[in-house]
This record gives C-alpha cells, sequence and structure tokens, in this order.
C-alpha cells in the first residue's frame, strides 16, 4: 500500500445530528503547478 | 428504514429507503446544501467559509450502519435484512459551479487520495464487504443537487453485476491462467480503433460490447486490484487521462455531458481477488446525440438485451477526435 500522499490533512468532525464530516486540505489546494 | 428484500428468481437484494422521498430537490443555487456556509448565511452542510474536497455521511441515506431488522419479516423464499451500510457524499469543491471535467488535474490526482482512502476506510469496517464509488451527472441521470459531488455506497454484500465480472475472471483465469482485464486491454490497445486515450499507466477505451453510444471503460494498465493499490505514479497519470477523457466528452457535443461514473474494484470482504479484481472506471453517458437519450426500455429492462444506434468503432472515433479537439 503506497504512502499517504505528502500535504493531504485530515479532519473528521460529529455534526449536529451525530453524521460525521471528513475534511480533506492539500497543501497545493488542487491548483496545478 | 433502510430494508433489503431478496429476489429469489434473479437472485439479488432489493434494497428500501423510503426516508429518500423527502430528499433535497434542485433548489436553487443560493440554498445549494453543498456550498460553504457564509458568514450569516444559511448553514449548509459544510459549516466552513471554505474548503478543498469534504466527505460526510449521505443525510438520506440508501443504506445505514445502525439498520435495524425490518419489521417485514418475509418468508424462506423471500427473506429480509437490515439495510445495513454507509453512503457518504464527496463534494470535489467548493466552487458550485465546477465539474470534474473542469477542475485541474492536480485537484483530480488530490480526489483519487481522498477516494483511496475512503476505500480504506470503510473497507477496513466489519459489516462492509464492497465499497462503491461512483458519480452521477447531470438532471438527465436524475440528479437532484448540482454541485460538483460524488457518492461513495459501502454495500454489506458483494453487489451483484461486480460480483458477476468477478466469477468471469476467476473462470477465465482457471482457463487461461491470465487476468480477464489485462487480456481484454491487451486486445484494445493492439486493435486501436476503439481506443480513446492512452496513458502511461491507464488507458480507455469504448468497449467492444459497449451498452452505451459513448460508454468508455478506463483501465489500470498493471493488474491492480484496487485503487488504493495503485503507486503515486499510477495515480497521476489516472488524473491525467481522467481529465482528458472528460473534456473530451464535454467537447462531443459542445455540452457538459451527463454521465454515470462507477468504479469496479477488489470486494473489502476479506477473500482473496488477487489475479480476479482488476481496478477500473466505467462511464455511462445517457446522450445518444446532444438532445437524444438513450433509454432503458422494453429490451433493455424487460430482457437484458441492450439495442444500440452506433457501432463503437464509430463512436470511439468521435470521442477521440473531441478528445484531441479539447486538448486539455
Amino acid at each position: 500500500m503506497p504512502d499517504r500522499t505528502e500535504g493531504m490533512h485530515k479532519q473528521s468532525l460529529s455534526k449536529e445530528d451525530r453524521r460525521y464530516i471528513i475534511f480533506y486540505d492539500f497543501d497545493d489546494e488542487g491548483e496545478d503547478d | 428504514m433502510n430494508q433489503l428484500r431478496w429476489d429469489p428468481i434473479l437472485r439479488e437484494w432489493v434494497a428500501y429507503a423510503t426516508h429518500r422521498q423527502d430528499r433535497t430537490f434542485l433548489p436553487p443555487a443560493e440554498y445549494c446544501p453543498l456550498c460553504p456556509t457564509k458568514p450569516g448565511g444559511f448553514p449548509t452542510e459544510v459549516p466552513r467559509e471554505h474548503y478543498d474536497i469534504v466527505v460526510f455521511e449521505n443525510k438520506f441515506p440508501s443504506f445505514s450502519p445502525d439498520a435495524l431488522e425490518p419489521d417485514e419479516a418475509g418468508s424462506d423464499l423471500t427473506p429480509t435484512a437490515p439495510g445495513r451500510g454507509v453512503c457518504e457524499v464527496v463534494l470535489y469543491s467548493d466552487d458550485h459551479d465546477a465539474t470534474l471535467a473542469s477542475m485541474s488535474e492536480r485537484r483530480i490526482r488530490n480526489l483519487i487520495e481522498v477516494w483511496a482512502d475512503r476505500y480504506v476506510e470503510l473497507g477496513s469496517r466489519e459489516f462492509v464487504d464492497y465499497v462503491f464509488i461512483f458519480e452521477n451527472k447531470g438532471e438527465a441521470i436524475g440528479v437532484t443537487l448540482h454541485h460538483p459531488h460524488g457518492q461513495i455506497y459501502a454495500y454489506s454484500f458483494v453487489p451483484p453485476r461486480p460480483k458477476r465480472e468477478l466469477e468471469s475472471a476467476r473462470e477465465y483465469r482457471r482457463e487461461h491462467g491470465r487476468c480477464l482485464h489485462c487480456d481484454l486491454l491487451s486486445e484494445e490497445v493492439s486493435d486501436g480503433r476503439r481506443l480513446v486515450e492512452k496513458g502511461e499507466h491507464f488507458a480507455a477505451f469504448v468497449p467492444f460490447y459497449a451498452r452505451f453510444p459513448y460508454e468508455v471503460h478506463l483501465y489500470a494498465r498493471r493488474c491492480a486490484p484496487s485503487i488504493a493499490d495503485l503507486d503515486g505514479e499510477e495515480r497521476r497519470d489516472l488524473a491525467h487521462v481522467l481529465k482528458r477523457v472528460l473534456a473530451g466528452y464535454d467537447a462531443l457535443f459542445d455540452m457538459s455531458l451527463p454521465y454515470m461514473m462507477v468504479m469496479h474494484q477488489a470486494p473489502t470482504d476479506g477473500g482473496d481477488h488477487e489475479g480476479a479484481a482488476h481496478f477500473h472506471i466505467e462511464f455511462y453517458p445517457v446522450n445518444r446525440t446532444a438532445e437524444k437519450l438513450k433509454y432503458l426500455a422494453g429490451s433493455e429492462t424487460g430482457a437484458g438485451v441492450f439495442v444500440v444506434d452506433d457501432l463503437p468503432e464509430a463512436t470511439a472515433e468521435k470521442l477521440r477526435e473531441a478528445v484531441e479537439r479539447a486538448g486539455a
């Protein structure tokens, strides 16, 4: 299994109705070089 | 209420989720529940002003991790079962008007990381046997929200279509000692007439037996069982080929083409699927022309026989030209 991409940050939260939401943030913000 | 009912004739489960009748239906853009929550604005699904990629549990799930035993017990012939599973929504971008085709290769590459992460995380849950990643795009497909997003269904069973595909691949390997998908891909690459785009690690083609006129299958050129097994170079090439194919789709009729995009890969049921599962993506666009749609009518729905108006060799040629025109 390859290593998780460098520059990917993952944050999980629980919503008021207990459903989860996960934020995937990337250092490059999806912009091409 | 999430429940499964067994169809003993076709030997497959049918899922019922009656609460989905109340789901949000084509709201105006200013009330999109998938956009970020703006200061002073109405609270959307995402409590942030900006985001890159977001995954959350579907508010109107077809399957639920906590599904109870159904009140309707069924019979020995027609049993029922809890509609257990997980349904996630994947938001590709906080830009309401973007599409996967309009996104940068880098963002698609990031999305591939998210898909791979979800495959591993959902697949590690004890009750999840199959992680199905897909996107329904366009009102012609029946989408209820326009914001760019896909979905993931984590099923508690291997769904019939991927199951049949795996059974065919296993039988082929027993008879020939090789991977069915690798051989199919090899034939398409050497023939070339149905090839749409060829990257270093992925290739896209209209299959010899396409059921939709502009159906495209995108295969990993290495026999990788799942998206999570792709290495960094393969993921980069997948983003490149995906972008080219999607841009070609939009150039085909000079419109944002509606489609269903689905991923087939190894089940997560603890079984050995090495040599049978081969990661690939299938696109089913429903347009025959800019105005005319392909409907699943009597023969397709009642007999399971697709009747197609164009030969795959002809549609592949048009798609190749569209990909070149788009020049993504």
